[in-house]
């Protein structure tokens, strides 16, 4: 191991070639809190610098990857949202440094990018699950996108699921019934490259980024960017810049303030208000 | 050279394609007769170009009798292949409440479902061309029904009143032309500045004060960046919110032509007329083409994209201080903007005053 920094929220290694982010705040089920998402991005940013590096490999400690954003407190969890809507009475400009900026880091970074995904990726944690060039989950892994039933959200700051899906259909059932998506149906739909056995997960994605990095890095950067450009040229990048404005637009509308109330107060989970949602549908 | 012309009398409908036959082309004539005309001897060719009926014989624009409907807000004529929109509220400066958007994007449908149509003229009655949206209210007036009470109404309302009707005159399917005397301000601009072809007078003006006065990000649709194609006018416009004069507006690349006041009718009827020689036919697809460029450049989607930044804003305090202190300043957003600049400034300026 050349190098090895424990920072609040994340740990970050360099092994040769090949640079982990791996997220480390299991008691709060590496919920994506503002620090946390600094963490990562400044991570990003030095791997990507680093001639060393070939590949980057995303994975977490604790139960599952990530469960999200943090709901509750936001004044604690997002200062740059806090601050926005007493600036400005919107948290538009604070959403987009914490969510979608780090977001297209994590899209455009320069080298190949390797999630290893096990238990719960849910929320905005599916921005770091599913935003590299390749997944790898293990078979007890699970995908899901609450928000819309269960916190009004019309899709994240970046909507990853037109883009993830290259699906009309799919990617509409996931986001209006906030559709829990196994390992197994993931596979099946292209989200993920594979699912392996939970003790052969980690093995398999260092095979995977120790193969990767035999390739010169000039190749490997240079087909990054000519994989991403298709997507930017479709209009991925200027897409998710657009989902913000509508994400902050969301949260002004009193409808969506109503169920946001209505989550806060009663200290649900969104997940969990999805669910119940499901389950009134389902007795009527 | 091979004439496609039909002998006289005979009629082709506008979008009948003919069969070809040996080494003719048939077409359906007049009372049943058919015609063949001869295929080019050079090659093969397409069939000719449908010509409608109308526009065969320059007599038919003449005979046919000019319609003309007086809505609430605007003026609708049909005059042969020429459809004219005549925004006809001067004593609100033609302002764009929702009566006036409702009744242009109505002529609009008209003209494009009428087949005699090929052109379209959007001009204004009164002292200038639009004055853009209605921004201040009287108190028992309310000029934006669609905006009801909510912000969730005004996403809505404003999207239906400033957002379609406003993609539906940039996609309009046939040739426009703006014929623009006065000012032309603020929402005012989209229907001076999208269409096809713009002409103007010499004491036309131009102006996008919504920035420095409601602190919104233009109105609605942002169509500046698509018709400067030039990012640093763009932000001149909206930041400084300048007042262009014709001549200026032309450097720019707004305009097709300045004329004098008293040549705009005449020079925009000679255009129509002279457009309205080409098949209607040819017409839409020089159109559609030109358009498809800018729709892959994304112009469409950015249109709506920008509607959705014009709404967030509101929902910001410090937006809401600056439309407080405009609301309370008891000025329009031209003059709003002109505060400060010494007493007893400062009445809309003429183009030719210096606007320093």
């Amino acid at each position: 191991m050349d190098v090895r920094v424990e920072r609040e929220r994340i740990i970050y290694e360099k092994d040769g070639p090949v640079a982990r982010i791996i997220l480390n705040y299991p008691q709060k089920a590496n919920s994506q809190d503002s620090l946390l998402a600094r963490e990562v991005d400044d991570a990003l940013i030095d791997a990507d610098r680093d001639y060393d590096i070939k590949v980057l490999v995303m994975k977490a400690n604790g139960k599952g990857f990530c469960s999200g954003h943090v709901i509750g407190d936001t004044n604690t969890a997002y200062p740059e949202f806090a601050e926005g809507s007493e600036r400005i009475g919107t948290p538009w400009k604070g959403q987009y440094d914490v969510f979608v900026r780090p977001v297209m880091n994590l899209w455009e970074f320069s080298k190949p990018t390797i999630a290893q995904v096990h238990g719960y990726c849910l929320g905005g944690g599916t921005h770091y699950g599913l935003t590299t060039d390749i997944v790898i989950a293990s078979d007890d892994a699970y995908f899901q996108y609450p928000p819309l039933q269960g916190f009004g959200m019309p899709s994240g700051e970046c909507s990853i699921e037109p883009w993830v899906f290259m699906n009309w259909r799919r990617a509409a059932y996931y986001l209006y019934l906030s559709e829990v998506i196994d390992a197994q149906k993931a596979l099946a739909v292209g989200l993920v490259n594979e699912v392996v056995p939970r003790d052969q997960l980690e093995d398999r994605v260092e095979q995977i980024a120790r193969h990767i990095a035999q390739a010169p890095l000039t190749t490997l950067m240079l087909t990054k960017a000519n994989l991403k450009r298709a997507w930017e040229l479709m209009g991925m990048r200027v897409h998710w810049q657009g989902s913000n404005d509508l994400v902050a637009l969301a949260s002004t509308a009193k409808d969506v303030q109503a169920l946001i109330g209505q989550v806060m107060q009663g200290q649900i989970k969104p997940a969990e208000m999805a669910e119940r949602h499901a389950q009134s549908a389902a007795a009527d | 050279m091979a004439h496609w012309r039909l002998p006289h009398g005979a009629h082709r409908s506008g979008g009948a394609g003919g069969a070809v036959v040996g080494g003719g082309v048939v077409v359906p004539g007049a009372g049943g007769r058919v015609v063949v005309e001869p295929r080019r001897a050079e090659g093969w060719l397409p069939s000719p170009p449908p010509q409608p009926a109308v526009a065969t014989t320059t007599a038919a624009i003449t005979i046919a009798a000019m319609e003309r409907k007086e809505l609430e807000a605007v003026i609708y004529e049909k005059d042969g292949p020429v459809a004219r929109i005549v925004l006809n509220r001067p004593d609100k400066a033609n302002t764009k409440d929702s009566v006036l958007v409702r009744e242009v994007d109505a002529c609009l449908h008209e003209a494009d479902r009428d087949r005699d149509v090929k052109v379209v003229v959007l001009k204004a009655n009164g002292k200038g061309f639009c004055g853009g949206h209605v921004a201040r209210w009287g108190p028992d007036e309310q000029p934006y029904p669609e905006f009801g009470e909510t912000f969730e109404d005004l996403y809505k309302g404003t999207a239906d009143l400033f957002l379609w009707p406003t993609l539906y005159l940039w996609e309009f399917p046939k040739i426009t032309i703006s014929q623009v005397h006065g000012y032309c301000l603020g929402g005012g601009v989209y229907l001076g500045l999208l269409t096809d072809f713009v002409v103007a007078s010499d004491d036309a003006y131009f102006q996008m004060p919504l920035a420095q006065s409601l602190g919104e990000p233009g109105g609605h649709t942002m169509i500046e960046p698509w018709i400067t194609m030039n990012w640093h006018r763009t932000m001149d416009w909206f930041l400084l919110a300048p007042t262009l004069s014709a001549a200026e507006a032309l450097q720019w690349g707004l305009l097709n032509r300045v004329v004098p006041r008293a040549d705009l009718e005449s020079t925009v009827e000679e255009m129509a007329q002279t457009i309205s020689r080409i098949p209607l036919t040819t017409l839409m697809a020089v159109k559609s083409n030109v358009k498809r460029a800018w729709e892959l450049m994304g112009m469409r989607v950015h249109l709506q994209v920008s509607h959705i930044l014009t709404n967030l804003v509101g929902a910001a305090t410090d937006v809401q201080a600056l439309r407080s202190e405009l609301i309370g300043s008891g000025l329009k957003p031209r003059d709003f903007i002109a505060r400060g600049s010494g007493p007893g400034a400062e009445p809309p300026r003429p183009p030719e005053e210096p606007t320093g």
